[in-house]
């Protein structure tokens, strides 16, 4: 019996003297697999107009039902997109995607992409719906004013 | 009926069948794209590509067999078009071997070459013959390189309504052909050849047409697709709910989608009986009345003209009187103690014939139950004639008939009805029905375009109509072609007929109307000889002014005819609303005199009421109608009566002149029935949430009964749902004892037409109708037993008009500037504002004015002025304006009326 409290307690002190394996969140991140999906980003085209076109496919792929889409018409005058078309109205319920991803892969433009972030925690649910605002990457102009 | 073998199947088909339509009989699917079972083939898209064989005959004719003791078939060496091949004795057709797979795949192949494969931005996606039968017979890469496809430049607006993307355009010719063959407008065409090839608009103002986003519907790709429901929303995403248009008095069957209670589009649901798969623009765009609202939670404003969403209260305040937001109980107190306080001879009931049958049965209970009166009138003043609903209910178009069935046996007379203004799909189906050689005859004071469809057309004397009538019944009876046989059993006073009719000659009635006598006796023999005849009458004869002769001259030219109580057979009125025809039934009839005359189901009334005009001094209750911006008279009453109430969608002009305001709900809002000018009775159900506080109609009528009836006896108005009142109605109206909800069609579930049935023709673009077609109920004559009293009376002719004489009618337009029409943005540009005088360029000229010009006429009595709008369709002498203009009016002008102009902003020199 005394062989066995002895087998045990070896372990205990073997670890003792190794480096711990947690991190210190907040203060310290570890970073996620190359294939992690977090938070959605609804990216940009290099000129700065928006990749996005409203075809709402990713919320018909949506099977949590967590993406709202309402498209409008591109003018000359006032234009979001490439094309005709783009999303007036982008909405994503966070509190009901379950990240797995198929938005992105129903996206024909490669506009919405589940991005690193995994820091979602809010104090209402009002606010865990993320607006196209929140979605949308900054635009490469302000980037620059903030640079 | 030929036999023919379809993938060794055997089946017996009409001759002259297609064989698409054969295939479909065994079930195997021939795939389409430019074939449409309701427009003539013309096999441009090739993707109904199959085998076809003929047996091989020898040299006497008879057909050769094989060992096996089967024909011998002759194979074509190449692919037939299965909707131009037209199927023979003993053809043998195959649809299902792989060489008719390999070609599918490679006509899709060949389509998608040109084609910009921008599904995901296209409004068509998602409900796509293309991207469909691309999914089910098209191969999955292309060998044509993508970098290198022709693109045109897009979009193009064809009209305000319809955008055309030329890329997309698979050039099937189906919105051309439907331009051409159904609607009559040939507007639209191709123009340049191979990979250039496109649609485009010849007319001016472009792509002119009452049915333009019928294209949208049976386009196969999204080359057409209407500016309404551009972006709109994803058409997976709508909830569809089965609806009745709730503008004519057609009754077409609809679908509202529907997302996040908003109205997104409005598409046609198949009913053969009543608009086959079709819908007029009116119906398809103007249904933003709906939504016009600001937010459901901002303050209800009392100006603009969105939607009301709480009672209003007009309160005495520091800026003086005006409109309030008050709850519902403060508001159903203030109306019932204001009511009670009238007393039965102080009220004034007034309503519109927009409403359900339940809402204008709980509207009449009201009165007459719970205020003890029978002051009640319905507006508008049309239809409120001579040629009423009595009329209507007795030699009405009897119950089964149906216009997608006339033909050959059928002769059609339409006097006094622009059918393309007043009911467009009427309109479609009447010129339909001369297509397959109905004939046609058409009278009317001006020319409208159905005449171009027309055997016999005239163009009679303004405000003669009953000459014209009477003159085509003498001509009946001097021809002998009277049905002796039916007159002998079926009607009186034939003998006082002839005795009356003796001096009045063909002659003198082609005089009186100002047409030729030998035309007049053509018309009269084609209409006799005709197997069934249907008589089609419009605003022009359902006016209040009309010739008190007309009645008695329409029963007797259909009696003599024997034109009436048998399907396919009698009078068509084209009310002027979608449920006026609901308003006769239910007992809202009023005479010009706004006498109530009847009860509902046409029980003639006892007391008559003592009320003569809109009396001044009552307390008037307005339900559903915006008279007060129609009629000066009404006005001028509502501005004197010291209580007025009023309860509708918008915040009206009349609204403006209420004391209290109730909110009602829109059509779309609530469930219930309408009675089509047909007598058939539709039920829709509800597609939206009403905005704010609005309730529905019935629903407010029953609170204000309840509050009102505290004292009294309460029973009676316990109705929970519109189908309460409805089984109340069946009890009550001897017409619509069948119409209870559980026996009417339930406009549930609307499937897509993507299961086998009609797919292929349809697909993804059409609505089935699985709950039926609705109930018409019976008139009077299709009772054997009843005997039709035939008068003499003789017509009363409005004055001789002379060389350099001008009259003044009334034209209904289908775009009329009414309450509900205006919201409608996007059908501004077709809007025909009430001010207008359509003027012929002659006549123009004559008074020296020009388009836009201010006009003033003078009837004599009245001063009438107006902007002067040119008509080339007009004859000399007669000029037009809006019936809502001329028949609410005040004054004692009665119409047709000569009038002289008195005051015209002339041409500049």
């Amino acid at each position: 019996m005394i062989g066995e409290i002895l087998k045990g307690m070896s372990i205990t002190f073997k670890t003792m003297f190794q480096p711990p394996t947690t991190v210190s969140y907040p203060e310290v991140k570890k970073p996620v697999a190359e294939r992690f999906r977090g938070r959605h980003e609804l990216k940009r085209y290099d000129n700065g107009l928006e990749r996005c076109i409203g075809c709402s496919l990713c919320a018909a792929a949506c099977p949590a039902d967590a993406i709202f889409v309402e498209a409008a018409e591109n003018t000359d005058e006032e234009r979001y997109s490439p094309g005709e078309r783009y999303a007036k109205v982008y909405e994503i319920n966070m509190l009901r995607c379950i990240f797995c991803g198929y938005c992105e892969d129903a996206c024909p433009t490669e506009a919405v992409v589940l991005e690193k972030n995994y820091e979602l925690a809010s104090y209402s649910r009002e606010s865990l719906i993320y607006t196209k605002d929140m979605l949308l990457v900054p635009h490469p102009a302000d980037i620059q004013k903030t640079a | 009926m030929p036999k023919v073998t379809i993938d060794g199947q055997e089946v017996n088909v009409p001759a002259g069948t297609v064989v698409v339509e054969a295939a479909r009989q065994v079930g195997n699917e021939i795939p389409v794209f430019c074939y449409h079972p309701k427009l003539a083939p013309v096999g441009m898209c090739r993707m109904c590509l199959v085998e076809v064989g003929t047996p091989r005959l020898n040299k006497d004719r008879q057909v050769e067999l094989d060992v096996d003791g089967k024909p011998i078939i002759n194979w074509m060496p190449k692919f037939q078009t299965g909707c131009t091949q037209v199927v023979s004795e003993g053809m043998a057709i195959r649809t299902q071997t792989s060489q008719v797979a390999a070609a599918r795949k490679d006509v899709l192949e060949f389509l998608l070459t040109s084609h910009p494969l921008d599904c995901p931005v296209c409004d068509k996606g998602g409900e796509c013959p293309l991207q469909n039968l691309t999914m089910a017979y098209g191969p999955g890469v292309s060998r044509f390189d993508y970098a290198v496809k022709f693109h045109f430049q897009k979009p193009v607006h064809l009209n305000n309504l319809i955008t055309l993307d030329r890329e997309r355009c698979i050039q099937c010719a189906r919105c051309t052909r439907f331009s051409d063959e159904i609607a009559g407008d040939p507007v639209l065409g191709f123009e340049n050849r191979g990979r250039g090839m496109e649609i485009v608009t010849l007319s001016d103002p472009p792509f002119d047409s009452k049915f333009s986003g019928n294209t949208t519907d049976i386009c196969p790709v999204g080359a057409l697709t209407t500016r309404d429901f551009r972006f709109r929303a994803r058409v997976w995403e709508l909830e569809d709910v089965p609806s009745i248009c709730n503008h004519c008095a057609v009754g077409c069957n609809t679908i509202i989608g529907q997302r996040v209670n908003d109205i997104k589009r409005i598409m046609p649901r198949q009913n053969e009986s009543v608009n086959e798969i079709w819908l007029c623009d009116k119906g398809r765009f103007a249904h933003h009345f709906a939504n016009s609202r600001q937010s459901t939670l901002g303050p209800p404003v009392p100006s603009g003209t969105h939607r009301l969403e709480t009672p209003l209260i007009r309160r005495g305040g520091p800026q003086g009187d005006r409109l309030v937001p008050a709850s519902w109980p403060e508001a159903l107190k203030l109306v019932a103690e204001k009511l009670s306080a009238a007393g039965p001879d102080g009220v004034y009931g007034i309503s519109g014939d927009r409403l359900p049958n339940e809402d204008m049965y709980l509207f009449q209970k009201f009165f007459r139950q719970v205020l003890g009166s029978n002051h009640l009138a319905r507006w508008p003043v049309v239809a409120r004639g001579p040629v009423t609903g009595t009329l209507f209910q007795e030699i009405g178009l009897s119950s089964g008939s149906n216009f997608g069935k006339m033909g050959k046996d059928t002769s059609i007379l339409v006097v006094g009805a622009d059918a393309e203004e007043e009911a467009p799909i009427h309109f479609l189906r009447i010129k339909q029905a001369g297509d397959r050689g109905a004939a046609l005859i058409v009278a009317n004071p001006y020319h409208t375009k159905l005449e171009k469809y027309g055997r016999h057309c005239f163009v009679y004397r303004p405000g003669s109509a009953a000459a014209f009538v009477w003159g085509l019944v003498r001509a009946i009876m001097d021809a002998g072609l009277e049905q002796k046989e039916f007159l002998g059993s079926r009607a009186t006073g034939l003998a006082e007929l002839q005795t009356g009719m003796e001096q009045y000659t063909v002659a003198r009635a082609a005089e009186l109307a100002g047409v030729k006598a030998e035309d007049l006796q053509a018309a009269a023999q084609t209409f006799a000889q005709a197997a069934n005849g249907v008589l089609v009458i419009g605003r022009e004869l359902l006016g209040s002014d009309t010739d008190p002769a007309l009645p008695e001259a329409i029963r007797a030219l259909l009696t003599v005819t024997g034109h009436i109580g048998k399907a396919q057979n009698g009078l068509l009125p084209l009310l002027p609303h979608n449920n006026t025809q609901g308003a006769l039934d239910m007992g809202l009839d009023a005479g010009p005199e706004y006498r109530t005359k009847w009860l509902p189901g046409y029980q003639p009334v006892t007391d008559k009421g003592t009320s003569s005009g809109i009396p001044a001094s009552s307390a008037i209750y307005v339900i559903g109608s915006d008279l007060g911006s129609e009629s000066d008279l009404a006005r001028q009453a509502l501005e004197a009566a010291p209580f007025v109430i009023v309860q509708d969608l918008l915040l009206t002009e009349t609204a403006l002149l209420a004391d209290v305001v109730l909110p009602a709900a829109a059509p779309m809002e609530r469930e219930g029935t309408f009675t089509s000018s047909e007598r058939r009775v539709q039920r829709f159900k509800p597609a939206l949430q009403p905005p704010g506080h609005a309730l529905p109609d019935w629903w407010i009528l029953r609170e204000l009964a309840q509050v009102m009836a505290n004292a009294q006896d309460k029973t009676g108005w316990r109705y929970d749902t519109p189908a309460d009142i409805m089984a109340e109605i069946a009890h009550v109206v001897p017409q619509y004892a069948t119409m209870a909800y559980e026996n009417l069609p339930v406009p549930d579930l609307p499937s897509r037409k993507l299961d086998y049935d009609d797919s292929l023709f349809y697909r993804g673009t059409s609505f089935l109708n699985p709950g039926g077609e609705g109930q018409v109920w019976p008139v009077k004559a299709e009772d054997s037993a009843v005997v039709l009293q035939v008068r003499w009376v003789e017509p009363a002719v409005a004055g001789q008009p002379a060389a350099g004489q001008t009259w003044l009618i009334t034209r209904p337009h289908l775009y009329d500037a009414g309450t509900l029409l205006s919201q409608t943005a996007l059908l501004q540009p077709q809007m025909v504002p009430h001010t207008w005088l359509h003027v012929s360029p002659a006549d123009a000229a004559r008074w020296g004015v020009a388009e836009g010009a201010a006009v003033s006429v003078s009837t004599g009595e009245d001063m009438l002025s107006f902007v002067v709008h040119l008509d080339a369709d007009l004859p000399a002498g007669i000029v037009t304006a809006a019936p809502a203009r001329l028949e609410g009016a005040a004054g004692q002008t009665r119409w047709p009326v000569n009038v002289t102009v008195v005051n015209a902003q002339r041409l500049a020199s």
